[in-house]
């Protein structure tokens, strides 16, 4: 087994360099990142001299992706098209959304598991068709949609009946806000409330439709019938027996959507006005910039990898039949 | 097809705009605002970088926010016009004779507020990184990189009045500007050069960044600071100072600056934050999130939002300075000729397009008329009056006049010659993707053209494409998109002056050339005064409308909505926003 | 960047018992029977059918109809809903109605070829990499960690300025969502290879002498076209969501064509003040993807109906 992690994982190093390149030459041949400097009639040409020697424009390809990979290797992830570092920037707004990602998961796991024993347990009911169908119309919804109409029909008409800022629509915290970080908890509350429900009612429901099959492929497996054949009593089984074998499956599915989420995530944010990760990174991508580009990448690309092989270790506790390496 | 011709009741909007317009005007009349408090500004752009100067960070919310910094000479107030600071300045002396010299008498109280007086030093140094001239180098003998060169460019030298010599310092040299190395006279001697006057010198010197902290940190990347203590590195020579940067949040608070030798700011802080993007600006002023809002671009939605918003919010809508136009490229076959051009022009019914797109924001906006200067401006003169109206017919009368087009049985004109030979005229007309207001004009213009009899086709570019490759290299028909305008009008020289001059004309896409018009906007920049000045580019304008070279459309309707619980905010249509005159905000 | 939640589709399918695999291999055609009888008789599944058929159905004549009245421009702008347009009309007096219909024409046109390359592509990897397993497995399951390592948004934001010129760049979009969306039917369809490559059934084949291309097509992909046909409705409402989600960054299907993110796009500001711009487009896209998914749910409980017993 820890063969085939090391070799995942150095295999893992090839894919991220070979997305690298791939990823590089598609930017730096996207366009003129100069574009809109060259659009305003007053810079001077000087000025345009000097940058494009400073993002190396003229260079060629090899030797602009040189430059950025000796620099990557020694952790340095440059400089954005408007000279401030990117590592730095990276960092800062990475808390930001991590913020929110992280909340977000936890929450919708749990709703997600919740949500899924129940439909489960009282299958067949009222209560999980309709618990289904409420399920069905969260996974359809595109994020941005979730974000609009809370923003829009929820925030919106509380504060105004409240006649104060209860649910926050944009950004992360209130600039004058002082004291600790406790004394500053009901204002990060009250802007991180909305978009942690939007990205977890977009986010929960394809897990708790899955939680909920697994658990009746469970409940419905022959040694779960045996155990209560034999007169264990349900709750017993239910916690020994279902659980412990449903959980599994649906956390190697939670392991794959991860990237999914940081995707919603950058359509959140973009929505409440955050300035984490996705805004950083549209911009960057936007401006044609390189560097922000590939550092994006790097982070998203590390992050699949990791939880895929942690997706892929999980599938082979399950699947006994799938053999790893040459048959 | 037929156009229904229904036209909903716009004076409900138009009501409902008097009494927007209303709440402006009372409030103009100075009211009493309470002394103290705080405000929050919308801010939605990502700051980069503080020196608002540098090519880096040359964005419109950054000079709303260092314009209360970092001090200016002459002030853009609402109107329009030009004040003098005299916080800063308490004389300008102007004289051209034997060259343009423009002579500074500094405030003797004027101080930055480490102590250091605010001396000639800081103009000599501010003139030096903004000329272009790679004589004059940066911290570590790095190239300046100025986001604009445009009149200091035509100086030839600045010199304080102690010491007479004006020797300028090392990078990082305190001790030398201690010692009296630095010049540090209170009057600035600013000369242009023989050949080199320059008419819009008012426009100098705006947002003076101190040369003793520039000449330290460098004046490239030494001002972007990171927030979280290094706050200290912007001086402030203004009413305000920067208090606190969060970069992770966004947030910059200013609060009032204790050194301040004159009347201080009202407000005691003064916070930028907010959103980013126009969706939640409006809902944003009514949760309290923040008091001023600027969106970037104005829809009717956003008015209707204003509007249901009742008393809480008030809000302005006035034509900025930025104003929406066609290219014609004239390299493009067909557009070469000039008679196509005017076809073109013939057959579009700008008012028409404006009422379908901007106008019903902003009802009371007209077709522009003039290439230089805007409705709102004193030089305004109106030199397209021959194309406020639609004619088809002389459109269609023009194209068939040049004897090179057919009109056929489809409705379209098939050329005799060139790459369309025998098939519909088409035309490209380009502009940038997810701007909604563009794409509706453009397909707006395309049904007007079609009964011109000339097919248009709608291929749009990313912003950065567009501009960077496909309207510098030429591969366009017809472009659409906006110039800002300003008070100062030689910034629009190298848009106009002959393309084949590379060096000075690179803003000039369309490929048109003419001597005249070169050597008019040549005296219009070097204008002894503003009457001259005004003359020689409305005469520039005359040709350019003559010529047909670009369509001006309307000057683009600008918002500002803000919490009805402040007073003095008086929304200003140029560069520098609602924040001109920050200092005198008040709470009601 | 995908959307949350298509992924355990593809590992739903992979049951832990496999009898409705084998019995599929015995009697092939008896079994389909069955499973269109099972899924005819699906209330909810025949509700998403149904309401996706005539959405397409009102769509297509309508705009053979009136092909030119999603770009007709009036001066009735912002107009509510009324008689002479039932969904309102936009700021450029543009009918919604057929806006709208137009815009569920060109999601679905987009989204059936994202399914259609994605079902192509991946049903191919992922065949050779679960059939051939050992370096074969190994450098395609690299080479699909590769897609899923670059996000699409990167891809597209990128290749905007191609995609968004051209007059059909709802063919190019497709395209390029299409080649980066096969990644999860190859997971499954490699993941059922493997497990049946070990079947007495394929065993048998091979001591025939039959060719390694005649087994993959004619024994073991048909044992896998459940779950692929399943995992290729989700793709088409995955398809679907992407296409809108890109629409609200503007990158999408860009104007004059239409489609239901652009449109709500458009409609974001006004959905307090001219609310038809906003809610029905909204009310349409999530009525064509909750279809698609019931759909896809309805063929999946068709082919596995273990699911459905009730708990004894």
């Amino acid at each position: 087994m820890t063969t085939y992690i090391l070799r995942r994982l150095a295999i893992g190093v090839g894919v991220l360099l070979l997305a690298s390149v791939l990823v590089f030459t598609l930017v730096a041949e996207s366009g003129n990142p100069l574009g809109p400097l060259l659009a305003n009639p007053l810079t001077p040409q000087s000025t345009i001299r000097l940058k494009i020697l400073a993002l190396h424009l003229n260079d060629p390809l090899w030797q602009r992706y040189w430059i950025w990979f000796s620099h990557v290797i020694r952790g340095d992830f440059g400089v954005s098209n408007n000279g401030l570092g990117v590592g730095h920037q990276l960092q800062i707004h990475m808390f930001v959304t991590l913020r929110m990602v992280i909340l977000s998961t936890v929450l919708s796991i749990f709703l997600a598991i919740s949500v899924g024993l129940i439909s489960a347990l009282r299958n067949g009911t009222v209560v999980d068709r309709g618990v289904s169908v409420v399920n069905f119309v969260f996974l359809s919804v595109p994020v941005f949609v979730v974000g609009l109409v809370l923003k829009t029909f929820v925030a919106v008409p509380i504060d105004q009946h409240f006649n104060r800022v209860v649910l926050a629509t944009a950004g992360e915290q209130n600039p004058l806000a002082t004291g600790n970080f406790f004394q500053r908890l009901p204002d990060y509350a009250s802007h991180t409330i909305l978009p942690t429900l939007t990205l977890v009612l977009a986010t929960y429901a394809s897990w708790a439709i899955y939680q909920r099959s697994t658990l009746l492929d469970v409940m419905n497996s022959d040694y779960v019938r045996l155990a209560r054949a034999k007169g264990i009593s349900p709750r017993r089984v239910l916690l020994r027996h279902i659980l412990r074998n449903a959980l599994i499956p649906v956390t190697t599915v939670i392991a794959l959507d991860f990237a999914g989420i940081l995707g919603g995530a950058v359509i959140t944010e973009t929505v409440y006005g955050w300035n984490g990760l996705g805004r950083f990174f549209l911009d960057g991508v936007n401006n044609l910039d390189v560097n922000v580009t590939l550092a994006y990448l790097m982070l998203t690309a590390v992050i699949v990898i990791l939880f895929n092989l942690m997706a892929d270790i999980a599938y082979g506790f399950l699947d006994p039949r799938i053999r790893y390496g040459k048959r | 097809m037929k156009i229904s011709k229904k036209i909903r009741p716009l004076l409900a909007v138009v009501a409902t705009l008097a009494l927007g317009m209303n709440a402006l005007v009372a409030s103009a009349s100075t009211p009493k605002v309470q002394a103290g408090g705080t405000i929050t500004v919308d801010l939605n752009e990502t700051l980069a970088g503080f020196n608002v100067n540098n090519v880096n960070s040359n964005e419109f919310v950054l000079q709303e926010i260092m314009q209360l910094v970092w001090p200016t000479v002459y002030f853009v107030n609402n109107k329009l016009a030009l004040t003098l600071n005299t916080d800063l300045v308490t004389k300008v002396a102007v004289s051209s004779k034997p060259v343009e010299t423009l002579t500074y008498t500094i405030n003797p109280k004027a101080v930055w507020s480490d102590g250091t007086p605010i001396t000639a030093d800081d103009f000599i140094y501010n003139w030096q990184s903004q000329s272009g001239n790679p004589a004059f180098t940066d911290k570590g003998g790095a190239a300046f990189q100025p986001a604009g060169t445009t009149g200091y460019s035509s100086i030839v030298s600045v010199k304080g009045s102690n010491p007479a010599g004006g020797a300028s310092c090392d990078a990082g040299s305190a001790a030398d500007f201690n010692a009296g190395l630095c010049p540090n006279g209170k009057t600035v001697t600013v000369k242009f050069g023989a050949k080199t006057p320059f008419a819009d010198w008012q426009g100098l010197f705006g947002m003076i960044v101190p040369a003793h902290q520039g000449r330290l940190v460098g004046w490239n990347t030494g001002f972007n600071i990171n927030g979280g203590g290094d706050e200290s590195t912007l001086l402030s020579g203004s009413w305000y100072y920067v208090s606190s940067y969060n970069q992770s949040a966004n947030t910059v608070v200013l609060k009032k600056n204790p050194s301040y030798w004159a009347k201080p700011g009202n407000l005691d802080s003064i916070v930028f934050a907010g959103s980013t993007d126009d969706t939640s600006g409006i809902p944003g002023i009514q949760s309290g999130t923040f008091n001023v809002f600027e969106p970037v671009s104005t829809s009717l939605a956003m008015i209707q939002q204003a509007q249901a918003a009742g008393s809480s919010v008030s809000y302005n809508v006035q034509p900025g300075l930025q104003f929406e136009h066609f290219d014609f490229n004239q390299a493009n076959a067909y557009l070469k000729m000039l008679k196509v051009r005017q076809a073109i022009a013939y057959g579009t019914d700008r008012s028409e397009l404006i009422a379908l797109t901007v106008g019903q924001a902003a009802p009371t906006t007209k077709p522009l008329n003039n290439h230089i200067y805007m409705n709102t401006q004193p030089q305004y003169k109106s030199n397209g009056n021959a194309y406020n109206h639609q004619n088809i017919a002389k459109a269609k009368a023009l194209l068939k006049s040049t004897k090179k087009f057919k009109l056929e049985k489809d409705g379209y004109f098939h050329p005799t010659y060139g790459p369309e030979k025998g098939k519909d005229l088409s035309l490209n007309i380009s502009s940038t993707t997810g701007n909604p207001i563009r794409s509706q004009t453009e397909q707006v213009f395309q049904f007007q053209m079609k009964k011109v009899g000339i097919k248009i086709n709608i291929v749009n570019y990313a912003a950065g494409d567009l501009f960077g490759t496909v309207i510098p290299g030429g591969r366009y028909d017809i472009a659409e998109f906006a110039w800002v305008g300003s008070p100062f009008a030689t910034g629009n020289n190298s848009i106009y002056c002959s393309y084949t001059n590379k060096a000075d004309c690179g803003s000039n896409w369309v490929h048109f050339k003419n001597k005249t018009e070169d050597k008019l906007l040549a005296e219009g920049a070097a204008a002894a005064n503003p009457a001259d000045e005004a003359k020689f580019y409305n005469e520039a304008d005359a040709i350019l409308w003559k010529d047909m070279v670009t369509l001006p459309l309307y000057q683009k309707p600008i918002m500002t909505a803000w919490s009805s619980a402040y007073g003095n905010i008086l929304p200003n249509a140029s560069s520098v926003g609602s924040t001109w005159n920050a200092q005198t905000w008040g709470l009601k | 960047m995908s959307e949350p939640g298509v992924s355990e589709f593809t590992a739903m399918s992979v049951s832990e018992d496999d009898s409705a695999a084998e019995g599929m291999a015995l009697e092939s055609r008896g079994q389909w029977a069955n499973v269109l009888h099972r899924f005819l008789h699906n209330g909810q599944a025949m509700t998403g059918l149904v309401t996706f058929l005539l959405l397409l159905v009102v769509s297509l004549i309508y705009t053979m109809l009136h092909p030119t009245a999603y770009s007709a421009l009036s001066l009735d702008v912002n107009a509510a809903p009324s008689k002479a347009h039932i969904f309102g009309t936009n700021s450029i007096g543009i009918d919604m109605l057929a806006q709208i219909l137009k815009g569920v024409l060109a999601d679905v046109q987009v989204a059936i070829l994202v399914a259609a390359m994605a079902v192509m592509i991946g049903t191919l990897i992922g065949a050779m990499a679960g059939y051939y397993g050992g370096k074969v497995d190994n450098l395609l399951m690299r080479f699909v960690d590769l897609i899923l390592v670059i996000p699409v948004l990167v891809v597209l934001v990128l290749l905007a300025h191609i995609v968004a010129q051209k007059a059909n760049n709802w063919l190019w979009l497709a395209i390029i969502i299409g080649s980066l969306s096969w990644t999860y039917v190859a997971r499954l369809v490699r993941a059922e290879f493997l497990s049946l490559r070990e079947r007495d059934f394929v065993e048998a084949s091979r001591a025939l002498g039959a060719s390694d291309w005649r087994i993959i097509s004619r024994h073991m992909i048909p044992n896998a076209v459940g779950p692929i046909i399943v995992n290729a409705t989700i793709t088409i409402a995955g398809a679907i969501v992407l296409e809108s989600t890109l629409s609200y960054l503007g990158l999408g299907i860009q104007p004059p064509s239409v489609s239901l993110g652009l449109l709500i796009e458009q409609g974001q500001n006004s959905a307090t003040t001219e609310y038809w711009l906003f809610v029905y487009p909204a009310a349409f896209l999530l009525l064509l993807i909750v279809s698609v998914f019931f759909v896809g749910d309805g063929l999946r409980s068709a082919l596995d109906p273990r699911q459905n017993r009730v708990r004894s």
